[in-house]
């Protein structure tokens, strides 16, 4: 807070400055011109001068601690030209217009400059074209000047495209400027500097800072969901806090298989700890020509964040603030108490067991029989009600013509809709610096040109256990039976009940295990770089980035005792800390030219260095604290050390070097056929020498085929077309160091002689040296199309893609007789091949009504081709959905990665004669066990027994289709937005309970639909307290589809402004927004979006109790000064 | 200043690519720099018998042996399907012994590796480099020895190179097993066990490897009908020279037996509370040195924790009382209830069988508060071995506590406080190898053996050692392999009909059939052989899914 506080401090000093600015200055005998250089270097102001103005005049001039305005005056009156300060420009005209100007009789017009959306645009340039006669626009977006009738005024605004508009004999004129987004002269950024969208030749993406930020997302990654097409983005968790899953253009790898992260050009491992208000644009490059700059780590798609630059104009000031409330979405509901008892008698009876005596059982049970009582619902005690979020950003946004600022600092909170009385937190505090001077040349052409950004970011988390299957908070609340009370009779948590002593109260180990645990992370990314262009053709920009993280995490958890398998007999504290950086180094020079206005030449050659791993961390535990609460939860308050309670680790973070050179080569000609060479060469440290380096070219071609005469005819309709073709190929080294070598381990004991509380190391050697192992290579080939239809009010995009990876680096299963671990092999291939359609329809039609329609749509098709093993798998782990259960999923040739493996199920044995009529072709009884209401298994190979050769392929957590699908509207102020997204095809395994061994857990209420009769159920089988194959068999029966529509975000905003004139700000936006107001689904759990993958980031879709997305209601300001 | 720069990043430019990918490894040794001297060795050594303490149940060649034993059925509660599969010589999945293959094949590689430094490494003194390398030697033998009794022949490998590989005969297994127990024996200093510092306490002596010279050369001989191995360096060894090496055990030793065989089971510290220990007035013979009779232990700890599963004796847990702590035993998973057949026909007057059986009904154990019914508990006979299970005391507090509560001072937590050792060659089973082996001391040996039990001298024949071996080894892991050996398996399982039982209180008949097809052998794991592409073959009764236990 302290540091927020400063900066606000400092920006305000500033502006106070810039209106009583006070100049010392001693002039003898020098040009005008001189004498306004002078002013711009003491301040802060910038002269713009009409070409009448003769800058030769002479003058001598001394001041002290003058007010500019008044030196101004005096100084400029002497030779007749007058001056108008507006925002940090100085304007100059002449006091008497010239002759020429003179006979046409200049008048006086007003006028008004408005974006799209009818906003104003504060200090967007006015020019008279042909003179550099001009002016700015005010805080009204007004402006007044004297023109002479029949010029052309030329308007001019970053981030729109400019225009120009003839007086005639108007005297009220208003322009509305369109931006910058919706026409292909913006660039994007395509690594190592931008290129101009119009002749891009790659299939990248950009979502602009704006629409980012205005979907209110804690992350920026939740406001991508629905705007890059290609970029499957899941939700790990719906905790405060938690991250993303995310894969480009498909599962690429079973090893890391999520994008490269370059913020502001720092590699970074994520980018959820910066605050959406801070993001100029994300560019997503997607196929293989436009990573491949990035070569060596750019298999899996890159993210390249632009932080908010600096601009030139009087400081921008925008505050953005929302707060609201978030609450489950939709509930399961587990089996109140007398439904549960009844599915448990029944099960028993089932089982050929007696029925229960729940008298001798369960408490109050004559409550729960007459109804007064209906037992605990778990969910309903963990929800946190209306959970707080909110967000606070202040941006500030400037310059001049030698130094440019943006400046950020945000604060973010959110509490978590389920974990109650421990609901999770997260808080985040950002702030950010960017700025860039030009300290040689003006702003004609600057000869060196220096900058910096810095992003800071310092976040607290507390959370609950997500995810998996025993260490679940929300599954627990799921599948504990309601016979136990929360509390007992004098307020403590109830203790585990007769009726299963060992299932512990969820919500008392809520509040006790995940009390008191938090962890902060300190964040500092940035970069400072020199720019030096010795011509305006050539530049030279070498750039030192820094990411340097400190973390630390602290947790006590106090004695208690809530059933005989959950207790502690002795409190608990744990400590870690980590701190560490990593640099990287990068030196571009880039020639720029054009050759006879035909043909367009930019080349970048480079060298980067990284090196990364450079920290440390410790931790420790240790039990018997001193004093028993969280807030002294320190080590030291643990006074005994002893070798089997305490726990010290500390270790060096894993080191790694990375020595690039790369060049990239666009050419054009007249606009109109593009061709881009790239190629990049990377040494990693993660490889035996001679294994270093790997090469990654790439090479792609455009041609805008609606620039040919043979288009003119369909100019009307189709103004734009640009085919694309693009091939090529990045790395992957992101594996362990040293895999090279037979590492040893030291992680054995074993314990010689008497003494029982001491072990003695044992090492050995932990893998198989794997001397060969090295890049892992993706191969891309892209065809694609951009097209503008209908007066460019249509835009349309295609691409088609096949990626290849090939060589991946997997540990993939060896022989046990081997006697140690599974080296990195480069052992797989697997091919993603898919299609991106993005089409929009925008528009702002004469009366200042604006909409648009966006949608975007990709398919992926992913198959693995190659493992290089005998078998062709690799495993999952076992025991995903209960313990003895067999793997659910794995990556297999011939399948998706991940996919779901198991048994098909057809139907429920209705009766006797079913299970006697289920037989294979020779007549054998494939299920002879069988008794009705069991799961008709389905007998795959025609023999006469279910066994794993019957297994197959039951589900695929992989989408076939991710989409969204946009509306938004604005008129006078009025603004609506509607964002949806979605995906078809996938499937998701779900289990609340572990049903092979846990049969007192409790069941969701789909469990009353169940086989109780002939005729009952064809789909859930009937219910049994000993372990049945009917469940223990990985079967369908888990499996449902994942396809989900959500409504992710309704925004209806206005600009008071528009209202009330008199507001003295620019904007001042109200707006009201829910976040994922609906879903559609067929699925039936609290969230489809399941990120979760029970061990390994290749699987997804596995819902074990999966923390739910929130609904969000939110309030909104949005203040632009 | 530009200059400055342009220096700056020529200098960078020019700086050398293989410097600055160098990295070197701060947390960790390879195999470049480990081991190089004595005590890297011995480190090395460690890690290689770390592997006897892998604990899960269907990894633990103990608890699989046990089980598959004709005086036990497998238990466990409704979920532990596996147990019982093991029980009735039934599958629950193709891959069910993976981590038992795999463990013993760590093991084995991590004694190829110290085998393959033996020369690299500086040794201090030639004592020290025979006394480390013949354990090496024994490790191996050990682990193939496991690998030979459980899944018959396997691939054999003496190096720590990677090859795919079938299985070798017997005849090569045996012999090479033979072959570095010889070396053991040959290499480990004749040190009786009373000048053995404590601190060695432990690790495999000459005697130790003599013994399970003793062990693999009975199951060779008995299971494939050889009287002699082939050395691959052509030296043979025969019943009479294994005799003389269990001659010079037990005449050099100081192996001995202890004076009541009651006190060598960790129920004899439970003496105040429990009855049948407290009534004979047992002390028991702890760990720390005094009990004569353990040739080979595996080491556990008091270190057990959910990180470190490894530490702890966890076959103990596995055979303790499904959800009940008592006096003298505590709470596990109620693997293994013993078949009611040993106990009504093993002679009364045999002290061994109170000793080795609890008889929940017997008023002399004095044991209270045992529940039959309502516990999940699988297959529950009321008879329980003793040798092995979580032994269990009061505490100050009047809790009842694991012992190594009490004894080395650890909270309480019954999934990991079991501390206890493992024998797996007591001196006893030495004595009775030596009569099998037809020694010339082998009527002294057996008598020995029979006398501490309170028994009468009885004439040494094959017939009455095959019974002295159940009632002096009972539960020891040692039975299924008699069975094997000498050919009784058949017959003692077709005795396995109508054994009664209680199914979580529901009473029961279960019958239990051996398949003679497996040949006694378990089901190598089908991964294996899919990764081997067909080079390793499946154990014979495997094929197929006539065995999936449902």
């Amino acid at each position: 807070m302290k540091l927020i506080s400063v900066c606000i401090l400092i920006l305000f000093t500033g502006n106070l400055l810039a209106q009583t600015t006070k100049v010392d200055i001693t002039l003898k005998d020098v040009p005008l011109k001189e004498f306004f250089a002078a002013i711009e270097k003491k301040t802060t102001y910038s002269f713009m001068l009409g070409s009448n103005i003769d800058q030769t005049q002479r003058i001598t001039v001394t001041a002290k601690q003058e007010e500019l305005s008044d030196l101004l005056r005096k100084v400029l009156s002497e030779k007749d030209i007058l001056f108008e300060i507006t925002g940090k420009q100085i304007i100059l005209r002449p006091r008497n217009t010239s002759k020429a100007q003179q006979s046409n009789s200049p008048q006086r017009i007003k006028g008004a400059v408005t974006d799209n959306r009818g906003e104003s645009i504060i200090g967007a340039n006015v020019i008279i074209k042909g003179s550099s006669t001009g002016t700015i626009t005010d805080i009204d977006g007004q402006f007044e000047m004297e023109v002479s009738p029949g010029s052309i005024l030329q308007i001019s605004y970053i981030g729109f495209t400019p225009q120009e508009i003839s007086v005639g004999n108007k005297q009220n004129i208003s322009i509305s400027l369109i931006e910058d987004s919706q026409t292909l002269d913006e660039v994007v950024v395509v690594g190592y500097g931008v290129q101009k969208k119009k002749l891009v030749t790659g299939a990248t993406v950009q979502v602009k800072g704006d629409d980012i930020r205005r979907l209110n997302t804690v992350s920026p990654m939740g406001a991508l969901q629905s705007q890059t097409p290609g970029v499957n983005i899941t939700k790990s968790s719906g905790q405060p806090g938690e991250g993303f899953k995310v894969s480009i253009r498909g599962m690429g790898t079973t090893g890391n298989a999520s994008p490269l992260y370059i913020v502001d050009g720092v590699t970074s491992d994520n980018i959820d700890n910066l605050n959406p208000s801070d993001i100029e644009s994300i560019d997503v490059l997607k196929d293989a020509a436009s990573a491949a700059i990035y070569g060596a780590r750019a298999a899996n798609g890159v993210v390249l964040v632009t932080t908010k630059q600096g601009k030139k104009g009087k400081a921008s000031i925008q505050y953005d603030g929302y707060t609201g409330i978030q609450n489950i979405y939709k509930k399961v509901n587990p089996l109140n108490a007398s439904q549960y008892a009844l599915i448990m008698n029944e099960a028993a009876t089932n089982s050929n067991l007696p029925a229960y005596n729940f008298e001798t059982l369960v408490p109050n049970w004559d409550k729960i029989q007459n109804g007064q009582w209906q037992g605990t619902n778990w969910l309903n005690e963990m929800s946190n009600k209306n959970a707080p979020t909110q967000n606070h950003a202040l941006n500030i946004v400037g310059g001049t013509d030698q130094s440019v600022y943006s400046l950020g600092v945000s604060y973010t909170s959110q509490e978590g809709i389920l974990g109650k009385p421990s609901s999770p937190n997260y808080t985040r505090y950002t702030a950010r610096v960017n700025t860039e001077h030009t300290l040689i040349g003006g702003s004609e052409h600057s000869v060196l040109k220096m900058g910096e950004n810095i992003n800071f970011s310092f976040t607290e988390k507390s959370g609950i256990a997500i995810g998996g299957r025993d260490n679940n908070d929300v599954g627990n609340a799921l599948k504990t039976n309601p016979f136990l009370p929360v509390y007992n009779e004098s307020g403590n948590y109830n203790y585990a009940i007769p009726w299963n002593e060992e299932e512990a109260n969820p919500i008392g180990i809520l509040d006790y295990e995940r009390g008191g645990n938090q962890n902060k992370e300190y964040n500092l990314k940035g970069n400072i770089y020199l720019v030096i262009n010795p011509t305006k053709a050539l530049s030279f920009r070498s750039s030192f980035g820094i990411n340097a993280y400190s973390g630390s995490y602290r947790s006590y958890i106090p004695e208690y005792e809530l059933s005989t398998r959950s207790y502690r007999t002795e409190d608990l504290v744990k400590q870690s800390m980590m701190v560490g950086s990593r640099w990287i180094f990068e030196n571009t020079l880039n020639y720029n030219k054009s050759f006879l206005n035909l043909h367009k030449i930019n080349a970048i050659i480079g060298f980067s260095a990284e090196k990364s791993g450079m920290g440390e961390s410790m931790n420790g535990s240790n039990v018997n604290a001193i004093f028993d609460d969280y807030e002294h939860g320190y080590l030291d308050n643990t006074k005994i050390v002893s070798s089997d309670k305490t726990i010290l680790g500390g270790a060096p973070w894993k080191r790694e070097r990375l020595l690039s050179f790369f060049g990239r080569l666009n050419y054009d000609y007249k606009e109109t056929y593009m061709a881009t060479l790239v190629f990049r060469s990377d040494a990693s440290s993660n490889f035996a020498s001679g294994k270093q380096w790997g090469t990654f070219p790439s090479l792609s071609a455009g041609w805008v085929l609606s620039n040919e005469s043979f288009m003119e005819k369909t100019t009307n309709w189709l103004p734009f077309l640009k085919l694309r073709v693009s091939w090529g190929q990045n790395g992957n080294a992101d594996i362990q160091p040293f895999q090279y070598l037979s590492t040893i381990a030291f992680d054995a004991m074993y314990f010689p002689g008497t003494d029982k509380l001491a072990g003695t190391t044992g090492a050995y050697s932990n893998i198989l040296p794997n001397p060969d192992v090295t890049w892992e290579t993706s191969e891309q080939t892209d065809l694609g199309f951009d097209a503008r239809l209908a007066d460019g009010k249509i835009s349309l995009s295609f691409d088609w893609y096949n990626k290849s990876t090939k060589d991946w680096l997997v540990r993939a299963p060896i022989l046990g007789t081997y006697g140690t671990g599974a080296p990195y092999i480069n052992g797989g291939n697997v091919t993603n091949k898919g299609y991106e359609v993005a089409l929009g329809w925008n528009h702002t039609n004469k009366q200042g009504l604006t909409y648009g329609i966006n949608l975007n749509a990709a398919h992926n098709k992913n198959k693995i081709t190659r493992i290089a093993n005998s078998e062709g798998i690799i495993h999952g782990p076992t025991g995903a959905l209960s313990t003895n259960t067999a793997e659910l999923y794995r990556a297999q040739v011939g399948y998706p990665i991940g996919y779901f493996w198991g048994y098909k199920t057809n139907g429920i044995f209705q009766n006797a004669d079913e299970v006697t009529a289920y037989t294979n072709p020779e007549g054998k009884l494939i299920q002879p066990g069988a008794v009705p209401g069991d799961v008709r298994f389905v007998n795959t190979d025609n023999n006469n027994i279910i066994d794993e050769k019957d297994k197959v392929m039951i589900g695929d957590p992989n989408p076939d289709y991710t989409f969204g699908l946009s509306f938004n509207l604005a008129f006078k102020g009025l603004d609506f937005t509607i964002v949806t997204s979605g995906v078809t095809g996938n499937q998701i395994a779900t289990s609340y309970r572990s049903f092979a061994d846990r049969p007192l857990q409790n069941y969701t209420t789909d469990v009353l639909n169940r086989w109780h009769g002939e005729g009952t159920s064809n789909k859930i089988p009937r219910v049994t307290i000993t372990s049945h194959i009917n469940r223990q068999y990985i079967s369908d029966l888990y499996i449902e589809n994942g396809d989900y529509w959500r409504i992710s975000n309704v925004t209806l905003g206005y600009d008071f402004k528009k209202l009330c004139k008199q507001i003295p700000v620019q904007q001042m936006r109200l707006y009201f927004s829910a976040q994922n107001l609906f879903t559609y689904t067929g699925y039936s759990g609290m969230d489809p979006e399941v990120g979760y993958g029970y061990g390994n980031s290749w699987a997804s879709g596995i819902d074990l109790g999966f923390y739910p997305t929130p609904r969000t209601f939110l309030l909104g300001v949005t203040i632009k000064y | 200043m530009k200059q400055i720069y342009l220096i700056i990043i020529a200098a960078a430019l020019l700086m050398s690519c293989s410097d600055f990918l160098k990295t070197e490894n701060l947390i960790e040794k390879d195999s470049a720099s480990f081991p190089v001297n004595a005590a890297d060795y011995y480190t090395a050594l460690m890690g290689c018998y770390a592997p006897l303490t892998t604990n899960l149940y269907d990894q633990n060649p103990f608890i699989v042996a046990e089980v598959m034993a004709d005086y036990r059925l497998g238990g466990g509660g409704p979920i532990d399907m596996k147990i019982r599969a093991i029980n009735e010589f039934k599958k629950t999945s193709d891959d069910m012994f993976d981590n038992l293959w795999t463990r013993n094949y760590k093991g084995i590689n991590r004694a190829n590796f110290l085998l393959e430094n033996e020369t690299h490494v500086v040794w201090d003194n030639e004592q020290q480099r025979k006394k480390m390398v013949g354990q090496a030697y024994f490790l191996r033998a050990y682990y193939y020895l496991e690998l030979c009794r459980l899944f018959g022949t396997v691939p054999l490998t003496t190096q720590t190179q990677a090859k795919n590989m079938p299985k070798a005969s017997a005849d090569q297994l045996f012999g090479q097993i033979a072959s570095d127990l010889k070396q053991a024996i040959e290499l480990l200093p004749a040190t009786p066990i009373s000048s053995i510092p404590a601190n060695e306490l432990g690790l495999a002596t000459k005697w130790a490897a003599q013994a399970l010279m003793g062990r693999a050369y009975l199951f060779y001989a008995g299971y494939y009908k050889k009287s002699e191995i082939s050395l691959p360096d052509g030296g043979i060894v025969n019943k009479a020279t294994v005799a003389s090496w269990i001659d010079d055990c037990i005449a050099n030793s100081a192996h001995k037996l202890v004076n009541d065989y009651r006190n060598l089971w960790g129920y004899s510290y439970s003496n105040k509370d429990y009855g049948y220990a407290k009534n004979n007035k047992l002390q028991w013979i702890g760990e720390t040195g005094a009990n004569t009779e353990t040739v080979f232990a595996i080491k556990f700890s008091a270190l057990g924790s959910n990180t470190t599963d490894s530490y702890h004796n966890s076959i103990h847990l596995y055979f303790g009382w499904k959800n009940q702590d008592r006096i003298p035993f505590g709470k596990g998973w109620g693997f293994g209830p013993v078949n009611p057949m040993l106990f009504r026909e093993w002679p009364s007057n045999d002290l061994r069988k109170k000793a080795s059986i609890i008889d929940l009904e017997d008023p002399d154990e004095g044991i209270s508060g045992y529940k039959y019914t309502g516990t999940k508990q699988m297959q529950e006979t009321k008879y329980w071995q003793k040798k092995n299970m979580p032994v269990t005391v009061y505490d100050a507090a009047g809790k009842i506590v694991n012992i190594s509560c009490e004894l080395y001072g650890r909270s309480p937590n019954f999934q990991y406080d079991n501390a206890l050792d493992l024998v797996v060659i007591r001196f006893a089973d030495v004595l009775l190898m030596g009569a099998e082996l037809e020694s010339t001391q082998a009527q002294k040996y057996f008598d020995a053996v029979r006398a501490r039990a309170g028994l009468e001298n009885i004439p040494v024949s094959l017939e009455n050692i095959k019974r002295e071996r159940l009632y002096e080894l009972a539960f020891e892991g040692e039975r299924y392999f008699d069975l094997l050996r000498w050919g009784d398996i058949e017959e003692a399982f077709a005795k396995l009909t109508e054994i009664p039982i209680m199914n979580e209180g529901v009473p029961l008949k279960v019958t239990i059939r051996y398949r003679p097809e497996t040949k006694g052998f378990l089901q190598i794991p089908n991964k294996e052989i899919n990764l081997s592409d067909g080079i390793l073959t499946q154990n014979e009764g495997w094929i197929g899914s006539d065995m999936l236990y449902n």
